[in-house]
């Protein structure tokens, strides 16, 4: 006969294990960035934070009639904190099963152990770590605050109560569409809704009921239906996406299939319109969207950058800025263009480049909106008649330079090692042309010049 | 005609490839034969150009130079990859059309010769599919119609058989000769021995990165014969 270890057994070996596992990691991470000297200079610094503990029962005392203020308030709003609560569990299931069922859990179902018991072994893991965390804040407010315990118990009681309570519907949800996820966020907003206005405690009662009654419904189905890939992929970046050891390692934990939604609109899986555009427009769309950090990182730094500094008073300080945007918006935009001719399957085909430029133009142009909000603002509140010809050169400018740019990664591409040496140098007078507009106006006539050079080394000037 | 004359490859200085020379005349099969990490798969990624070779020639009909224009040599071969290199964010019928608008193939010639390889691959009621929907045999299938869309003067293939099962390798197999007939010089990859000598006409076996042996298929048996010894 053959005997098999209980499950409780193998489960507990697979969370030991990848417990060991974490600490190994960022045991090597500390081991990485952390020497004699930092180690002894990290003791007196947590001997700080000891003693700064001590000091903080002062601070305490210091907030007394504050924090008491705060108690009172948390017992009056305590049924409408009640009814607003569960919608964060709807709004969680949009993005998140709330269950952490990994690939670890998933190889252990294919062994002799049932899914379901798997599965509930999970919940029952999460809620025990929910009583803990609970307990040891409400602890926590209970001995170093004036916080009322009956108040503390309460508050510990609802996050606990609601947390499992939600557990089920955030699992089912969280696999329905869309459209049923709305129909039941706005079901239970609105009784929130009316219940703040009217009777909270009646609300957060039916509330609860009716969640109740969601669980019992959804228990029946709780297996059916189930996109097992999609939550071990999920529960698998939670789990290992770990921000201290992505920065150590240089190597960021990216999920597989991460941008799931565009492949569900239908309009997206019918064929092309069979024209390079076409073919080429969605190409793009699909790498930026896998770069999406990357790119939003990029358009926010640079707004930023504008919005910050269009608040400054001197002047040149906004036009470096903008010089800054162009310069760095068409070096990244470069980049990206050629990675995206090395990876994937793009890299074994063909590649017609001077489609893919004008075709990654368009989302160029589509990505350069935030940045262009807070320049055209600052522009039309320092208006001119020299305004209209500064948009314009700063216009010809960045298409004069993400032309050489690309042309430079194309000749890269093509194993041609030419570096456009005229092409750059006058990229860099005409960004120093933009510089010198805040204080020499005058000088944004120069963009006839700009369309004059990109007549002259035959680059189409797309008018978008 | 494909010409590889004295390649090397190479990754942090640790060689890939050493030596490598040989050419594939008009409407030849040459069958690239060794053991595991022996260097195939390497090859063909050198000759497409996904992997850099530190010396050496690649030619496609004498004129064509893999350093003279990296793009215009692509439009020349067309490259089936072991592991199937498909997006996920595209569906079956969306790759062929991507495959098709590289390889610059009219619409109606696409439509065409996606009838035959679709039918002939049994892939009617999957043009409309994502890959990660489908099988593993089933993306391989995907992939290798992807190849065998264009008409190119070399084709690559790596390990063609795997994963397909019997009546899709006979179809592929068909492809190969029939393609062979119309003179495109093809190299492909496999362990199947059996399938090499029914449809090579050469065999260049390769050893730790360089050229064992090189001959006709007739002679392959006693080759094989004599290594194994």
């Amino acid at each position: 006969m053959i005997r098999r270890p209980p499950l409780w057994d193998t489960y507990l070996f697979i969370r030991k294990n990848r417990f060991r596992k974490k600490i190994k990691m960022y045991k090597m991470v500390f081991q990485m960035f952390v020497d004699r000297t930092i180690a002894i200079y990290l003791f007196l610094l947590s001997g700080y934070a000891i003693i700064g503990l001590f000091i903080a029962g002062d601070f305490i005392r210091d907030y007394e009639a504050e924090l008491l203020f705060i108690d009172k308030h948390a017992t009056t709003f305590f049924w409408s904190i009640a009814v607003l609560l569960p919608l964060w569990f709807f709004v969680q299931s949009f993005r998140h099963p709330g269950v952490l069922f990994s690939s670890s859990e998933d190889q252990l179902s294919l062994l002799p152990y049932p899914r379901q018991r798997i599965w509930w072994l999970v919940v029952y893991e999460k809620w025990l770590k929910q009583l803990m965390i609970y307990g040891m804040i409400g602890l926590f407010l209970m001995l170093f605050t004036p916080f009322s315990s009956v108040v503390v118990l309460q508050y510990m009681l609802l996050f606990i109560v609601m947390n499992v309570l939600m557990t089920i519907p955030q699992w089912k949800l969280f696999h329905t569409s869309v459209v049923m996820k709305i129909i039941f966020g706005l079901f239970f907003a609105a009784i929130a809704f009316i219940g703040l206005l009217t009777f909270p405690k009646i609300a957060a009662i039916m509330l609860v009921m009716g969640i109740f009654m969601l669980n019992v419904r959804f228990s029946r189905t709780l297996f059916h239906d189930i996109q097992w890939g999609r939550v071990v992929e999920l529960s698998d970046e939670h789990i290992w996406k770990m921000p201290l050891i992505d920065k150590a390692s240089g190597i960021t934990y990216r999920r597989k299939n991460k941008h799931r939604i565009f492949r569900n609109i239908p309009f997206l899986k019918k064929p092309f319109t069979y024209t390079t555009k076409a073919i080429h427009r969605r190409l793009w769309m699909i790498y930026f969207s896998k770069q999406i950090d990357s790119v939003l990182k990029l358009i926010g730094s640079l707004a930023g950058l504008l919005i910050v500094l269009a608040f400054v008073k001197r002047d040149w300080l906004m036009w470096l800025g903008i010089v800054i945007s162009v310069s760095i918006y068409s070096s990244v935009i470069a980049r990206f263009f050629k990675d995206h001719f090395q990876s994937d399957l793009l890299n074994v085909l063909p590649w017609d480049l001077s489609s893919f430029k004008k075709t990654c133009l368009q989302w160029v142009w589509i990505g350069s909106i935030p940045i262009l909000i807070p320049l055209v603002t600052y522009m039309l509140l320092h208006i001119s008649f020299w305004t209209p010809f500064q948009l314009l050169f700063i216009y010809y400018s960045f298409l004069f330079l993400y032309h050489t740019k690309i042309d430079h990664m194309i000749a890269l591409l093509n194993h041609k090692y030419e570096f456009f040496q005229k092409r750059h140098t006058l990229g860099l007078i005409f960004l120093l042309m933009i510089f010198l507009c805040s204080r020499y106006p005058f000088l944004s006539l120069g963009f006839v010049f700009v369309l004059w050079s990109m007549k002259k080394w035959n680059r189409r000037v797309v008018l978008a | 005609m494909l010409h590889v004359q004295g390649v090397r490859a190479e990754i942090s200085n640790k060689p890939l490839l050493e030596d490598i020379t040989f050419h594939v005349e008009f409407g030849m099969v040459a069958a690239l034969v060794g053991h595991n990490g022996a260097g195939k798969s390497t090859l063909l990624k050198t000759i497409v150009g996904v992997l850099p070779k530190s010396a050496g020639k690649i030619m496609i009909n004498e004129t064509y130079d893999q350093d003279q224009s990296l793009i215009t040599f692509k439009q020349l071969i067309s490259y089936l990859p072991e592991e199937p290199l498909l997006l996920p964010e595209l569906t079956a019928m969306q790759h062929f059309q991507l495959y098709g608008k590289s390889y610059q193939i009219a619409e109606n010639r696409l439509t065409e010769r996606l009838e035959r390889l679709v039918e002939g691959f049994e892939m009617q009621d999957k043009l409309n599919e994502y890959p990660e929907t489908l099988s593993k045999g089933m993306r391989q299938k995907v992939q290798a119609i992807c190849t065998l869309l264009p008409d190119t003067p070399v084709l690559l293939i790596d390990e063609p058989f795997m994963g397909l099962d019997i009546h899709a390798v006979h179809f592929l197999e068909e492809i190969i000769k029939e393609k062979s007939r119309k003179g495109t010089s093809i190299l492909l990859t496999t362990h199947q021995l059996d399938r090499v000598k029914a449809i090579a006409d050469s065999f260049i076996m390769l050893q730790e990165g360089r050229i064992k042996s090189i001959g006709p298929i007739t002679d392959f048996d006693t080759i094989q014969g004599r290594s194994t010894k």
